[in-house]
């Protein structure tokens, strides 16, 4: 996989359950992990904002954000979690 | 005679449950008798689930491990079942997960990735889901690598619109890859898809593309196999789980008010009834009542103690009334049980048992309520407990609750759990015909004079109407005929007296055959004595067994109060061999035995890992017992 792949762009939010295939903010399309296009971007941490570590599978505040990118985490904005997961959970409850 | 096990496993929220669904129906659509048990875990996003499907000609009513077939959707998957599959069996798994390490898994537990690394290891293998693949081919299991993201993408290219539910199109690819090896044709997912996912076009159109795409893949790799048509092609059955069941039974049964607090695995029952709360009236019924259709009141309530408070108030009003939870809630409402059972109000309490103790593993199994719903209520609280063994049983029994509560005017306990709740089985139509709702000595309306709420009688029963209709109290406190409060000796011992008499109506009036159910040969090899959802992985294992030439015989009981003694007497004295199935760690079956009827059981089979009691286990602890002669067999399968 190479370096200007979704996977490394800012704008691709990778799906919740299924991480090799994700979200693309930009252009508001899904695509997988290695599709590439022209409104590629690298992620900059941002003071104040969270952000979805698919290594730990949990938000991480940009503190740590910015010492998980140094460890080569996969980090992004969000992740991407389908809108009918509703329909696929069973009810927990108490 | 086919007998076809088959398990999808990925993340919670990834599409399993669909996944399962429209495999069932898949085969429920080929003919075939089938039933599914859902394993999910209690975090709501993430963790791992799975769905175990069973499939045979008739009566599929257990899961059974080793499976034939493993979807796995996730690398979790892949670790957590790579025992779970007959060597010569089928195991589907996404071929991108191949580079990734056990331990980069964040939801898999740690002991779990201990076993797994220790087991690859000694097999000489690294800790990949490669080497999890490599392990499975060196058990002799047939591997399909498919790889999803390539076949997503394809789902969204074909269909010519966003694929938006990744997790949906990823589990048809797996599911159906499996159904084609196994000889489903496509022909029977799609109706499945379409049935599941009636009325969502956006939906059904990509998932019959992902079906296609897998079994075009299969076609040009393994080859599609072939399987005949089942026996119920052609049939209408339905497709419905425990809890669908048990809302069902309710409103057949004439139930006017349901109330809950949400809990798992009790939730799901009162939901479905609110989505099928205005009911359509037959003929006969239109024109005896004046309208088309009736209704039940689902209420949610801020918790269990409101809950059956509530039911209790309906009950008093002339609803007949029930309340839905598991054992947590069942520890809030003891309280009203008990006032319940002063008051005489008919209540039902539905309990799906859970894993405990307190929250303990909230979507897990095991039967761990029965003393507490035995003794549940205090101060010399009447009540009678019930419990099903299955759908069908459920069904029944969610209108026999009723029908006692009110016959008897007492609180009813009907005891079921998760694994009935969570399983989904195919089923022929109820026979309404063999319906009756009894109300006992209800009345509409009273016109004889002064009206006494708790009259003295001989059966111990008195007149009952609803609230408005006579002047009358109902209270908590001792009390006279009329109701009013009264610590008087002599009125105490003449109502306790009177409550004694219920008790003796309710021996006489639920007969033995009502209370019991044996199968199985009189003169057996082994006699197993259970209730509840071991049902099912017992009369599979006596099959199992009957073919190596071990005799089972089989005591379910079906109501613990009133108790089957005579029956579970005569069981202990006919066998050589007697084991009672304790499905929580106390022996709690075992410790009710012995207090109706004085008998202790020589041998137990416990399992409290809160994971479903399967098939094999029984036929293990079985032959166990008859060969070593051990006190305590306990058995833990299932991840």
């Amino acid at each position: 996989m190479g370096v200007r792949v979704c996977a490394r762009c800012r704008w691709w939010r990778p799906h919740f359950h299924y991480p090799t295939v994700g979200y693309c903010a930009k252009r508001g399309i899904l695509t997988v992990d290695s599709d590439s296009c022209p409104e590629w971007e690298p992620l900059r941490v941002k003071p104040g904002r969270l952000y979805w570590c698919l290594d730990c599978r949990r938000r991480v505040s940009w503190e740590e954000a910015v010492e998980f990118l140094k460890r080569g985490y996969r980090l992004y904005e969000s992740a991407y979690v389908d809108p009918d997961v509703r329909e696929e959970i069973v009810g927990a409850s108490e | 005679m086919a007998d076809i096990a088959l398990l999808i496993g990925g993340p919670q929220g990834g599409g399993i449950e669909s996944a399962g669904q429209i495999g069932v129906r898949s085969f429920v659509l080929k003919g075939y008798d089938v039933y599914g048990v859902r394993e999910y875990h209690s975090n709501i996003i993430g963790a791992h689930s799975y769905f175990n499907i069973r499939v045979r000609e008739r009566l599929s009513r257990s899961v059974r491990l080793p499976v034939d077939y493993i979807v796995a959707l996730d690398a979790e998957s892949v670790f957590t079942h790579m025992d779970d599959v007959k060597p010569g069996g089928l195991f589907v798994y996404d071929s991108n997960t191949d580079k990734t390490r056990v331990d980069r898994i964040v939801p898999m537990p740690a002991p779990l990735k201990e076993r797994v690394k220790r087991k690859l290891a000694e097999a000489g293998l690294g800790d990949t889901v490669a080497d999890a693949i490599k392990y499975l081919e060196s058990r002799n299991v047939r591997v399909i690598g498919i790889n999803l993201k390539k076949a997503i993408k394809e789902v969204a290219d074909k269909s010519g619109r966003p694929v938006v539910s990744v997790a949906r199109a990823a589990n048809t690819i797996g599911l159906s890859a499996a159904l084609a090896v196994m000889g489903v044709e496509r022909e029977y997912v799609e109706r499945a898809i379409e049935s599941y996912f009636a009325g969502k076009k956006r939906v059904i159109e990509p998932n019959k593309i992902a079906a296609a795409i897998a079994y075009e893949y299969v076609g040009e790799t393994l080859g599609l196999g072939s399987l005949p048509d089942g026996p119920h092609k052609g049939k209408t059955r339905m497709v419905a789980s425990g809890n669908d069941v048990v809302a069902m039974g309710k409103i057949v049964g004439g139930l006017g008010v349901q109330t809950y607090y949400p809990i798992t695995p009790a939730a799901d029952e009162a939901l479905y009834m609110e989505g099928h709360r205005v009911y359509k009236l037959v003929e006969e019924a239109r024109r005896e009542l004046g309208f088309d259709s009736l209704n039940v009141a689902v209420i949610q309530t801020e918790d269990e103690i409101s809950a059956i408070n509530m039911a209790i108030g309906a009950a008093l009003a002339g609803a007949r009334a029930a309340t839905t939870t598991s054992g947590p809630g069942l520890s809030l409402m003891n309280e009203a049980i008990s006032m319940a059972s002063m008051m005489e109000a008919p209540v039902v309490i539905t309990v799906w048992q859970r894993a405990g103790p307190s929250t303990g593993m909230a979507t897990r199994t095991g039967q761990q309520d029965l003393l507490h719903a035995l003794f549940a209520g205090h101060g010399d609280s009447i009540k009678i407990v019930v419990s099903s063994g299955d759908h069908e049983e459920a069904f029944y029994d969610a209108i026999r609750a009723l029908n006692w509560a009110e016959e008897f005017q007492v609180p009813v306990i009907h005891l079921l759990d998760k694994t009935i709740a969570a399983s989904i089985k195919s089923l022929d139509r109820f026979n309404l015909e063999a319906v009756r709702i009894y109300r006992g000595k209800f009345m509409p309306a009273w016109s004889d004079g002064e009206y006494l709420r708790y009259k003295i009688t001989e059966d111990g029963i008195s007149p009952r109407v609803p609230l408005g209709a006579a002047k009358q109290m109902n209270t908590s406190l001792e009390h006279t005929e009329y109701g009013v409060a009264i610590e008087d000796p002599e009125v105490r011992n003449a109502m306790v007296e009177k409550r004694l008499r219920k008790l003796k109506s309710i021996e006489e009036g639920i007969p033995e055959e009502e209370r019991v159910k044996v199968y199985g040969p009189e003169k057996a090899d082994i006699t197993l004595i259970g209730w509840g959802s071991v049902k099912g992985p017992v009369l599979d294992a006596a099959e199992r067994l009957e073919a190596e030439g071990v005799s089972v015989r089989y005591v379910h009981i079906r109501t613990f109060w009133p108790f089957p003694v005579e029956t579970v007497k005569e069981a202990f004295s006919a066998a050589p061999s007697v084991a009672v199935i304790d499905y929580n760690m106390l022996a709690q079956t075992s410790l009710a035995i012995r207090m109706f009827t004085g008998l202790a059981a020589p041998h137990r089979i416990k399992k409290y890992s809160g994971r479903t009691l399967h098939e094999q286990e029984i036929v293990y602890a079985v032959k166990k017992i008859l060969s070593e002669g051990v006190e305590e067999v306990v058995v833990s399968d299932g991840s």
